[in-house]
């Protein structure tokens, strides 16, 4: 009991005379720092520890720092070293919300944290199995991270073996050290990628995947949640980590994450929990999908690979059955949405597989309380006092009576999505149906024959056989968006008075128009009205314009108006075919000028796309045959409405609220729609792009003269603007392109320079040694002809030679003869000399 | 995609040497084939992976280029104890890359486990006008050591398909002599789903996800 007495005698002073609160204090750190045996050092420490809420001013960093040396030299000692642990993390721990105790705990935090050693010993005692002492080490690292996240993360750094003890408290069988650990590594790698980079190298993805399973995925407590907030911190923003994921082949693994079949006692797989949500599960889940968008984000270098392996496991069909077929919570819903959006984002195998997709939905039909009248009233023209009617007659548009909570039928997923969307389930909330517009919106994103199929639906899908016993009516995309654009009117009728409903119609509406001249045109050539039953025909254009007007008269809500507006716009935009069938009515001029005319009390917003409408009505007025021509619309806005409170009324738009707050995701917070109130949604994002991008061009179109012919053919001068930039972008494309083609030609022509010039080296070469042979060969041969010619000669000569010798011989021999005849004659003569002479004598 | 199942074990590597020897470029000619002339410094680590065949066994590389900077010598510290192989690179125009090595040998021998296969490389074998170090003496030095050696060139691409799958068939061996754990991850190699004998995953697991990517 030696420490009690010492720890007793140290409170009390050497004399027992009364002490202050810091005299103690330091005393006890000089003992803890100076006494040389371990019992007076532990002693020291506990009576520190027992004083540390009350005077943890007076202990102050000094008294943190005696305390790291402590952990240092007597780290072998496991009471000594869970006290010091328990002292630090108390003095570390802000004693309340103040200012100034923040302030001091971040200060003994600094004290602790200046040497990088400190947090290396403590690290190193993680290899201490003794739960205590795990457990404060693992606290006061949690407490350490909150105070100076940089700083700890800093000194986790220096310690190469850091991580991968952080990393084994994941396996510890204690689950209070093992889920401590877990938050610990959370707050870790919240921002550092460094870490981030080197806890997945510590299998990381593997071992939680592991403990997601164990747990039972989504079906699983908090912890599942935990692990899949960790997965998600290590792969945000951090493509080494998501090609590490990818190549490890985890995408694989996410599928099982939404498994929640657990295997019962008998081995039998447990289904019955499946359309059970806990508020844990739906959170679970949530985390899951959150882990799919966190792969998926939009111009990632690594999404497009992700989207395709997504694919391939499986994903997007689950995504699609927790979206349309479950009964998840709606938070749920609108997250499987959002993840649906991004997986099809820009590719086109993907959005392909959602618009083959067909389910079974999981809301019950919607019950029709009052049977429709299919009116068949033909439809006034001339008046703003088009009803429901404009839309449905002649198109056999009652929905028909149907039984509530039967089975569904089959039906095109994307037919589901439009529903939602336009609110033709009344349980849904605007969050789940503003995601639905978003995945719309990325089923149609620069997929031209998806809008074309889709405008093409405005047509009503035959009915079915009248044999088969379905209550339900087949329904198309395009006959709910016809329905929704005159939804709030029902109000008498319903008690409805829902403007999302057309709202929503007409952004989607938009999307299958923008930019689209054949989808433009197909909804151009939709009429209603059944000639057959003497009704004059009313364009589908005509129709969106009439029930504007009824809202604007109606004091309807102004979302109401905004979104017709919004919707003609875009229809309108650079198609002067739409804007003569918009404009052949003279009514709707007469009340675009009314509505921005400067005496008109209308909201600035409507006034301001009103005036924006108007503005491309002019801009792109450029039929022929039109019956109100630019002659006629340039005076009205220079007179009537005035240049300056033109451009005032689109300023006014593009600087309302609820303009600038549109962004690129269309989000309804839970907590904007609670109390039955409306969401602060005004606007669809790509429509405020699409404003931003063209008002300039189409205001000072205005000053150009209607006279002035067309600048392009088929197109107008703002056009030709944006036109021109993207030709410029184009050329600059080209010129990029051409250059790369004209260095790879040059580098080919330098190779093929190359190549010709050795080819041409050789060729000589040969030649050279070719002409050599030749020449050596000619002269072999010559020599050889001019050897043959001298042994002919030679033989000739020999012959030559022969002839002459024979002939010499024959002349030897005649000449011989001739001596002989000669001397035959001599002696003849000589004969004949005596006989002359023996004539003579004897004469 | 199938593929990325069917492999017998995952083998990690790290690279380490001087700054600008060239470590992510041979990282790069090993996993895609191609060389980048002027690649951006590495920040910290980047992860790259491919697939070797040894001994008929499909083994997949899991590599962690590290920063060659000393700024970063305390974060890649933290990747030799999980790698099975390490490459130590050293560029043979520059002799100060080669002194260096002493210092990156000894860190590794400090950080790395014990039975991590080192294959010393020097690269730019493509740079012979400019050779600083000769082969003999970078032969020598590993020797020394106990290190592998091979001279390779990232541009050419000479002997870097040959340096990583030397390394991984000397791990191959020493996995079948039992040097290696192959049950603890932390010594850088894990034992593939279609590994037959000696698993301890369960094997229906693997073909329920595998199928789904046929």
């Amino acid at each position: 009991m030696n420490f009690f007495a010492s720890g007793l005698n140290t409170l009390r002073g050497q004399k027992g005379q009364h002490q202050t609160g810091s005299e103690t204090i330091d005393k006890l750190c000089d003992r803890i720092e100076h006494a040389t045996l371990l019992e007076d050092r532990r002693a020291s420490v506990l009576a520190l520890k027992s004083c540390s809420r009350e005077h943890r001013r007076d202990i102050g960093a000094r008294g943190a720092k005696v305390l790291c040396k402590v952990l240092h030299q007597d780290n072998a000692d496991i009471d000594i070293t869970k006290a010091v642990l328990e002292t630090l993390t108390v003095l570390c721990q802000p004693e309340s919300d103040g200012e100034e105790a923040q302030d001091f705990a971040l200060d003994i935090t600094k004290a602790v944290l200046e040497d990088a050693s400190n947090v290396a010993v403590l690290l190193d005692m993680l290899e201490e199995y003794d739960f205590y002492v795990r457990f404060h080490v693992v606290s006061l690292l949690a407490t350490l991270v909150l105070s100076n996240t940089d700083r700890l993360q800093e000194c986790i750094l220096t310690s190469p073996m850091g991580i991968s003890k952080l990393m084994a408290l994941l396996d510890d069988r204690r689950e209070i050290i093992r889920n401590e650990g877990l938050l610990l590594l959370i707050s870790l790698t919240e921002s550092n990628a460094d870490l981030q980079k080197i806890v997945a190298f510590e299998n990381a993805f593997e071992r939680l995947l592991a403990i997601i399973d164990e747990e039972g995925a989504i079906s699983g407590g908090i912890i599942v949640q935990d692990c899949l907030q960790l997965v998600q911190n290590l792969l945000r923003y951090n493509v080494s980590n998501q090609n590490y994921f990818r190549e490890t082949s985890c995408i694989q693994r996410i599928p099982a994450l939404f498994n929640e079949e657990i295997m019962d006692d008998n081995g039998k797989y447990d289904t019955s929990m499946k359309d059970v949500w806990s508020d844990q599960k739906g959170n679970n889940m949530i985390m899951v999908l959150e882990l799919v968008r966190v792969l998926v984000v939009p111009d990632h270098s690594n999404s497009s690979a992700n989207q395709k392996s997504m694919h391939q496991c499986g994903i997007l069909q689950l995504l699609i059955d927790v979206s349309l077929t479950s009964n998840a919570p709606q938070r749920v819903k609108a997250s499987a949405f959002y993840a649906l959006a991004e997986l099809i984002r820009l590719n086109k195998v993907n959005q392909d597989a959602l618009s083959k997709a067909v389910i079974i939905p999981a809301h019950p039909p919607v019950f029709i309380s009052e049977a429709h009248n299919s009116s068949l009233t033909p439809p006034s023209r001339s008046s703003a006092q088009l009803s429901r009617s404009s839309f449905q007659s002649g198109r056999n548009s009652a929905i028909g009576e149907q039984r509530p909570f039967e089975q569904r039928e089959r039906c095109p997923a994307i037919v589901e999505v439009v529903a939602i969307a336009v609110g033709k389930y009344p349980g849904c909330t605007y969050s789940v149906r503003a995601a639905a517009t978003c995945l719309f919106q990325t089923f149609v994103l620069e997929n031209p024959d998806t809008q074309m199929v889709l405008a093409t639906t405005l047509n009503p899908p035959p009915d079915d056989n009248p044999n088969t016993p379905s209550n339900e009516k087949p329904q198309s995309p395009g006959t709910l968006l016809l329905e929704a654009l005159q939804g709030w009117q029902e109000d008498d009728e319903t008690g409805s008075t829902d403007p999302y409903n057309s709202w929503f119609a007409t952004v989607l509406f938009s999307h299958i128009l923008q930019n689209n001249p054949r989808a433009k045109a197909i909804a151009l050539a939709i009429t209603f009205g059944d000639e057959e039953n003497g009704e004059d025909p009313v364009s589908l254009i005509h129709a969106i314009a009439a029930a504007l007007m009824v809202a604007v008269k109606g004091q309807s809500d102004v979302r109401v108006s905004l979104g017709y507006l919004a919707l003609l716009s875009v229809w309108c935009y650079d198609s002067p075919k739409s804007i003569k069938d918009f404009l052949s009515e003279g009514v709707h001029l007469q009340f675009l000028i009314e509505l921005i005319s400067p005496s008109s009390k209308e909201d600035p917003m409507v006034q301001g796309l009103a005036a924006f409408l108007l503005g491309i009505c002019y801009e792109y007025n450029w039929e022929q045959d039109a019956l109100i021509t630019r002659a006629t619309i340039q005076p009205i806005i220079l007179s009537r409405i005035g240049l300056d409170h033109f451009a005032a009324c689109i300023t006014r738009v593009r600087e309302s609220k609820p303009f600038k707050a549109a962004v690129p995701f269309m989000v309804v917070l839970p907590s904007e729609e609670s109390g039955g109130r409306l969401p602060e949604l005004y606007f669809d994002y790509s429509f405020v792009e699409f404003l931003k991008r063209t008002f300039e061009s189409t205001q000072k179109s205005i000053m150009v003269s209607p006279n002035k012919s067309r600048p392009l053919a088929g197109l107008s001068a703002s056009d030709q603007a944006e036109t021109e930039s993207q030709m410029a972008s184009m050329q600059a494309k080209i010129a990029a392109q051409d250059s790369e083609a004209a260095n790879l030609k040059t580098s080919h022509e330098a190779e093929l320079a190359s190549l010709q010039a050795r080819h041409e080296a050789e060729v000589a070469d040969l030649r050279s040694k070719l002409d050599d042979a030749h020449r050596m060969l000619s002269q072999q041969a010559q020599e050889r002809w001019e050897h043959e010619n001298v042994r002919r000669e030679l033989e000739e000569l020999k012959e030559q030679g022969r002839v002459r010798q024979e002939r010499q011989d024959a002349l030897e021999k005649e000449h011989e003869d001739l001596l002989i005849c000669l001397a035959e004659q001599d002696e003849e003569l000589s004969g004949l000399k005596e006989h002359i002479l023996a004539l003579g004598i004897s004469k | 995609m199938s593929s990325s199942f069917n492999y017998d074990y995952i083998i990690k590597y790290i690279i380490i040497g001087d700054t600008g020897v060239g470590k992510s470029c041979l990282l790069l000619q090993f996993t895609d084939k191609r060389f980048q002339p002027a690649h951006d410094l590495t920040i910290g680590v980047e992860f790259g992976a491919r697939f070797v065949s040894v001994a008929g066994k499909q083994i997949k590389l899991q590599i962690w280029d590290t920063a060659g900077q000393e700024s970063f010598r305390s974060i890649t510290r933290s990747y030799y104890r999980g790698a099975a192989g390490a490459l130590l690179v050293y560029d043979i125009t520059r002799r100060d890359t080669f002194k260096h090595l002493t210092t990156w040998l000894e860190d590794a021998r400090q950080h790395a486990n014990a039975n991590t296969t080192i294959m010393l490389i020097g690269n730019k074998s493509d740079l012979e006008s400019k050779r600083a170090v000769s082969y003999e003496e970078g032969e020598a030095f590993a020797k020394a050591n106990g290190l592998f050696f091979m001279e390779t060139s990232a541009k050419t691409s000479a002997n870097v398909e040959e340096a990583f799958v030397e390394t991984a068939t000397n791990i191959y061996e020493k996995i079948q002599s039992g040097i290696f754990d192959i049950h603890n991850e932390a010594h850088g190699i894990k034992i593939g789903p279609m590994h037959t004998g000696g698993s301890s995953l369960p094997t229906g697991a693997s073909n329920g996800s595998g199928a789904c990517c046929q």
